[in-house]
């Protein structure tokens, strides 16, 4: 019987696998330097590029949903030097918010103020049906991969990073197939999943391992909660006042919510978190505007978007110059 | 847990690892746990049925090896195969006999309140059955003798690269194995690497991608213009095809890598010239299975023509039902109990076979038997199998005959995209009739084969862990 080390036998290096390994690890590096520069898939991808290439010295910053996205671009037509707008989608959570403001602190000096649309900040484990699309695919920094394997505690999930940031090509696949003709992918989907049916609930299921392991890790609290704790917590230690609001909203969405649903325990949170961290401000409520200004009950029209694009200007300007907490 | 998804690839990192540091007997105690972990991932509340089904087995086998009286032991096979076909009867076929019975009983006017229970199927019920079944009978006709260790019997039953979709292994080759120390080598490796680069490419690239249109072609209520349902019903054929064949390569890979060598389950059925030929290389331990314990002892061809016949329906028959618990199922495994009848019928008119060399070369012989058998003999195969019903299937059927229709240039492109690549490996193995070829090409062959394989797959694969088809059997 011949041993087992015969796996390291000169055949098998002569089977042509190590001489693939190698030329996938050639060919994977060659794509990692082309294929982020030319393929932007969404806003997450073109604002990682942007914070990897160039340098910005701004005196707010905002980031956020995607509501906030289109304030922020709104804004800035209004007044170019106002802010620099890095809001992007819900879909990348507390946690995918928090990676940005450390990505941006890296390589440019802090702000003094950091504006946040976001409606619950403590809402979010990581289950979303975008998530892939977001998060997975975009957030690969060794320490990222780290931060976040630690808070899900999902071997799956973090492989899959893993394999993202090893390859390029898996990375980038769906908007190279896109340059194939007649492969007939015009659009790509932000949540494949979503395609096949898979919505039930939007969210993707657990582990019994994963829900251990968060038990553990994070207590009761989600892995958003705490991504948000630490943002603040950055906020804090670099002297970035931090503005929270909640994306403004239809009156049927308010109606159909009813009084201070969820609102409640959220500005409890928050409040609680304000008297440790002093940078924190927030607005309790979003504002609510007529139904026909809004395009699908959660973005403006683009007639009606200068037009709150200037409340919201007052509103910061206001805001950031008052010394009080909130507003 | 998916074979295509990043669970199964650490899971088996993980089992690959121990694997090699372990003992022999504790390489089977540690895959026994995997195999119940693996099995456990779908539903843990099957593995109590895994294990009964087991338990049961094992002690029947040894009852039965050491009772000397030739009609206690044909009681207790009876009885052996009296559980093992009670377990899947109830989870897979009770509410298709129900509702058959109920609607039989309304033709005559009855209408029976009959209790219609929500079963969930359990993942590769089927496929466990008959592997465990194999081995009691084949201990029964002493081929065999029976295992004197439980765990090296679960094993067996519960291996878990085979356990959900086969290959359904018989004991005279997976048992001995198990009981016997295996080796990891360089030969392992290099070869099992391949299956499952191989096996992935057949599942991801070929079989998922043509699922987006065979999925569209056969939806409930669609209405697809006739050229749209061949190519459908063709698309369907080779994405079956590579969704089971490359489950199997990989599951074969797999056991390769960890010195285990698991039957061929399908070779290169595509390029099969005749239904009988085709049989011979589809579904392999299947097949043969049926062929052992099925249709030899009904009498096989041996006991005169009719009853060959005879023999070739029941098999083909209880061929389909194996296969689902519907009509369309059923109506799939007659249709190629039809074929391979009248083909053996035909076989009778062997001048007619020389003539055709006669008139052309034998090779275009050849490639015009495998055309008309896949696309003429072959076309109904997939629109039975793929439909929900017979009644979907008569209109599909039917509207390849009401027109061709408007032809979607970019749906066929598609779909010659993704089986060309397969074809032309194919058609290489085929004529050097080796399915490792490959792995005998110059190295810069061979790497330039594994680099398209990965690409085709990392790049071009569905994304998303699609389940196999297999599994619902």
């Amino acid at each position: 019987m011949r041993s087992r080390l015969s796996i390291f036998s000169s055949r098998l290096i002569r089977s042509g696998l190590l001489a693939t390994l190698i030329a996938v690890v050639a060919a994977e590096w060659q794509f990692g330097r082309v294929l982020p520069g030319h393929y932007f898939r969404h806003e997450v991808d073109e604002i990682l590029y942007q914070l990897d290439h160039r340098r910005y010295d701004d005196r707010i910053l905002s980031l956020g949903n995607s509501v906030g996205r289109q304030m922020d671009i709104a804004i800035k037509r209004l007044d170019r030097k106002m802010l620099r707008p890095m809001s992007s989608n819900a879909a990348i959570e507390m946690t995918g918010q928090y990676f940005l403001l450390r990505r941006y602190l890296e390589r440019n000096p802090a702000p003094e103020a950091l504006i946040l649309w976001v409606d619950d900040p403590f809402q979010g484990n990581l289950r979303l049906v975008y998530t892939q699309n977001y998060i997975q695919r975009c957030f690969l920094r060794w320490r990222e991969i780290g931060q976040i394997a630690w808070w899900k505690g999902s071997p799956t999930f973090t492989a899959e990073m893993i394999a993202y940031r090893w390859l390029p090509s898996f990375r980038f696949r769906s908007d190279i197939q896109k340059d194939v003709p007649f492969l007939g992918v015009s659009e790509i989907g932000l949540a494949p999943q979503v395609a096949f049916g898979n919505q039930s609930g939007a969210v993707s299921s657990r582990s019994a391992f994963s829900r251990w392991w968060q038990r553990r890790v994070l207590g009761d609290r989600s892995i958003s909660s705490v991504a948000f704790e630490r943002l603040v917590e950055l906020c804090q230690t670099r002297g970035i006042e931090l503005y929270l609001i909640p994306a403004p909203i239809a009156e049927s969405v308010a109606e159909s919510r009813g009084p201070m649903q969820g609102r409640a325990e959220i500005n409890e949170r928050l409040a609680a978190l304000q008297r440790r961290f002093s940078v924190l401000h927030f607005m309790p409520e979003s504002r609510v505007y007529p139904d026909d200004e809004f395009r699908d009950g959660t973005h403006f029209k683009d007639s009606y978007l200068s037009a709150r694009a200037r409340d919201y200007h007052t509103l910061l300007k206001e805001w950031m110059a008052d010394d009080s907490d909130g507003i | 847990m998916l074979f295509n998804s990043f669970q199964f690839l650490l899971f088996f990192a993980v089992v690959f690892g121990l694997y090699l540091v372990l003992p022999h007997r504790r390489q089977n105690q540690m895959l026994l746990v995997a195999s119940y972990v693996f099995y456990g991932a779908w539903d843990w509340r099957f593995l109590g049925l895994l294990a009964a089904s087991t338990v049961a087995d094992y002690y029947f086998a040894r009852w039965i090896e050491d009772l000397r009286t030739p009609r206690h032991r044909k009681q207790l096979v009876a009885a052996s195969m009296a559980v093992n076909l009670l377990f899947l009867g109830f989870f897979k076929y009770f509410n298709f006999f129900v509702d058959s019975f109920a609607d039989v009983a309304g033709w005559f006017g009855f209408s029976p309140h009959l209790p219609s229970l929500k079963i969930i199927l359990p993942v590769g019920i089927s496929f466990y059955t008959f592997q465990s079944m194999s081995y009691v009978i084949d201990v029964y006709r002493k081929r065999l003798t029976a295992s004197r260790r439980l765990a090296d019997f679960a094993l067996y039953v519960a291996f878990f690269p085979q356990l959900v979709a086969g290959p359904i292994e018989r004991a005279t080759n997976l048992l001995t194995q198990i009981t016997s120390e295996r080796r990891v080598s360089s030969f392992g490796l290099a070869h099992g690497g391949f299956l499952i680069l191989w096996g992935y490419f057949q599942k991801v690239f070929v079989a998922d991608n043509l699922a987006l249109l065979t999925d569209h072609v056969f939806a409930a209520g669609a209405h697809p213009p006739g050229n749209m349902v061949l190519l459908g019903a063709y698309a369907f054929f080779i994405q079956i095809y590579c969704d089971f064949a490359g489950y199997s390569n990989i599951a074969r890979g797999v056991a390769l890598c960890m010195g285990f060598r698991l039957m061929l389950n399908f070779n290169l059925p595509l390029l099969a010239a005749s239904p009988s030929d085709f049989w011979g290389r589809w579904h392999l331990s299947f097949s043969t299975w049926l062929r052992d314990y099925l249709f030899t002892p009904l009498g096989g061809f041996r006991k005169g023509p009719w009853l060959a016949y005879r023999n070739l329906f029941i098999t083909m028959f209880l061929c389909g039902l194996w296969h689902g618990a519907a009509w369309h199922f059923v109506a799939w495994g007659l249709y190629a109990g039809l074929t391979l009848g009248v083909h053996r019928t035909l076989q009778a008119f062997r001048p007619l076979a020389k003539l055709g060399d006669w008139l052309v070369s034998r090779s275009v012989t050849l490639v015009l038997c495998v055309l008309f058998r896949f696309l003429v003999i072959d076309f109904l195969s997939p629109v039975l199998f793929r439909s929900t019903s017979l009644k979907q299937a008569g209109h599909l059927v039917s509207l390849v005959f009401q027109g061709w229709g408007a032809v979607d240039f970019d749906a066929w492109l598609r779909v010659f995209f993704y089986i060309t690549p397969l074809f032309v490996m194919e058609i290489i193995q085929y004529r050097a009739r080796d399915h490792y070829i490959v792995l005998k090409w110059p190295v810069l062959a061979r790497v330039a084969v594994y680099l398209a394989l990965f690409y085709a797959i990392v790049v071009f694969g569905m994304q998303n862990a699609q389940s196999f088809i297999y599994f619902q059997f």
